[in-house]
């Protein structure tokens, strides 16, 4: 069976992953595999390697971790990555977001918060600084007082 | 399109109304166009009737507009009836009409002045004793008033200095408007974090204004606004109306009205009750003069949560729409290939609802997944 080691940076949760590194060998499924978490021998050292890709099963896993066997053989304990294995049709995957990189700022949610406050302070542009003394005094303008 | 110089017969001008177009003018017309010739009454006189005539044999009545302006439209066909020169036609405007009577002044009792120190100083000459006489007379009952206003009171210019029937023989400026308005013009109320930080509950915005004091305003009204200021003053009781207008409407609009004192009573007569100081202290004029807002606003202990958890939305949107952190609230799992077993179908929903990170693509492949390692 041929299996592709890989090595990959990316966090776990990331849909469409880079990997570097690539080594192309043959291994072997050891007793009864379940798809999902698949337990293979293998004869290189995995020691720098945390990814592989198996194009028999069609599926990237991730390596859980490995077991020197004997001298020589390695046995790997395997993940499936399902958001890379079915990254593209996932991607087609619709529904209602809950939250997102884009989604608004503004948009009511629960903050932590120092108790503390920053304050700024507008001024306007005007200042009374003028006074006027009024005297009312009787008899109208149309009164004789003009 | 034809060219045809219109002449109005009368060129003389007229107080009462105006004509458009000007005499003598070029009309220009167009297949179906005409040319609108507008009698506007001046202010103070309005049109009862209008007619135009042309060729001193046609008339036509013009149509009154909800401006009270009458207007007719010439148009081609109207030319045929037209005397004409060449290209020079002639049209003759008719208008009847009245003066609108105005109501006489009202009446007041009393005349309000802004005095000079002459003035005062005439004044106070007069109140203690009339030196010519050698009696004491008391002219302070002719008084109602003396206030101090911290601002500028506009005045309609000088009249005689009278007091009842005590005429003091001087000019002195005065205003026959009993309130006018100061404008303090307006801010700009800019975000700061461009977030619902800005808002309420985590930000408030305390207002000072001179002569009101502070007064809450609703963040939501101000924030990402501008806020016009205007004071209403009444020159008799010192009394003052701080109007704060925001451009949230088109023209702005008057959200908020806060009642202040503007002006305080100056001691002038024997045995007033000077209250002046007191009412200083009660109504903050003696307060800081210069409007301002306070703007404060929590401090948020939030890092960068775009990248990490994203912000809350409710889009219904594919995921290769998105670009960084994802988490769905619901997902409709169709699309997926057959050889996905029903443990990994359940994966895939679990972790598209508890948050997944996207790359935008710009077109969805929609197909098998490769190995591109």
């Amino acid at each position: 069976m041929q299996i592709r080691l890989l090595k990959c940076t990316d966090p776990p949760n990331k849909l469409h992953k880079s990997t570097t590194n690539s080594k192309n060998l043959t291994g072997t499924l050891k007793d009864v595999i379940d798809i999902c978490e698949p337990v293979v021998l293998i004869t290189t050292d995995p020691t720098n390697y945390n990814y592989c890709y198996i194009s028999q099963l069609k599926r990237y896993y991730f390596i859980k971790s490995y077991e020197v066997y004997r001298k020589g053989v390695f046995i790997l304990h395997l993940k499936v990555d399902v958001l890379m294995t079915y990254q593209y049709y996932i991607e087609n995957i619709s529904g209602v977001l809950k939250r997102s990189s884009g989604g608004s700022p503004y948009a009511s949610r629960t903050l932590v918060r120092d108790v503390r406050e920053d304050s700024r302070r507008i001024d306007w542009n005007y200042t009374f600084s003028d006074e006027s003394y009024i005297l009312i005094a009787k008899g109208g303008l149309n009164n004789g007082n003009v | 399109m034809a060219t045809y110089n219109g002449i109005l017969r009368d060129n003389s001008t007229f107080t009462e109304f105006t004509i458009t177009p000007a005499f003598a003018t070029s009309f220009t017309f167009g297949t179906d166009a005409s040319v609108t010739v507008t009698v506007t009454p001046n202010s103070g006189y309005e049109i009862t009737e209008a007619k135009i005539f042309y060729g001193g044999m046609e008339e036509a009545s013009m149509n009154i507009q909800s401006d009270n302006s009458w207007t007719y439209d010439i148009t081609e066909a109207d030319l045929s009836s037209m005397i004409h020169s060449g290209s020079r036609y002639i049209a003759d405007i008719y208008v009847d009409g009245q003066t609108i009577p105005t109501p006489p002044p009202r009446k007041n009792f009393f005349t309000i002045y802004k005095p000079t120190s002459q003035n005062m100083d005439t004044i106070d000459n007069a109140i203690v004793v009339d030196w010519s006489s050698a009696t004491a007379q008391d002219i302070i009952k002719y008084f109602i008033s003396y206030k101090r206003f911290r601002c500028n009171v506009p005045t309609d210019g000088d009249t005689k200095l009278k007091a009842g029937p005590v005429d003091f023989n001087e000019l002195a400026p005065y205003t026959t408007s009993k309130t006018f308005d100061i404008d303090c013009g307006t801010i700009e109320v800019p975000e700061l974090s461009h977030t619902l930080v800005d808002y309420s509950p985590y930000t408030q915005v305390r207002m000072f204004m001179p002569f009101c004091g502070f007064e809450y305003l609703d963040v939501e009204k101000v924030m990402g606004h501008n806020v016009h200021l205007v004071y209403s003053v009444d020159v008799i009781t010192g009394k003052c109306l701080a109007k704060i207008y925001i451009d949230i409407t088109n023209p702005e609009s008057c959200y908020y009205q806060f009642a202040g004192t503007i002006a305080t009573d100056e001691p002038f007569k024997q045995g007033d009750d000077y209250k002046g100081f007191g009412e200083a202290i009660s109504t903050t004029v003696l307060g800081d003069l210069q409007p301002y807002m306070v703007i404060s606003t929590a401090k948020t202990l939030e890092g960068n949560l775009a990248e990490y958890e994203g912000y809350p939305t409710a889009e219904v949107i594919p995921l290769y729409q998105l670009d960084g952190f994802v988490k769905y609230d619901s997902v409709i799992m169709s699309g997926i290939p057959s050889y996905c077993t029903k443990r990994e179908l359940s994966e895939i929903e679990e972790l598209l609802k508890s948050g997944v990170i996207a790359t935008l693509q710009t077109n969805s492949n929609g197909g098998d997944s490769n190995d591109n390692s």
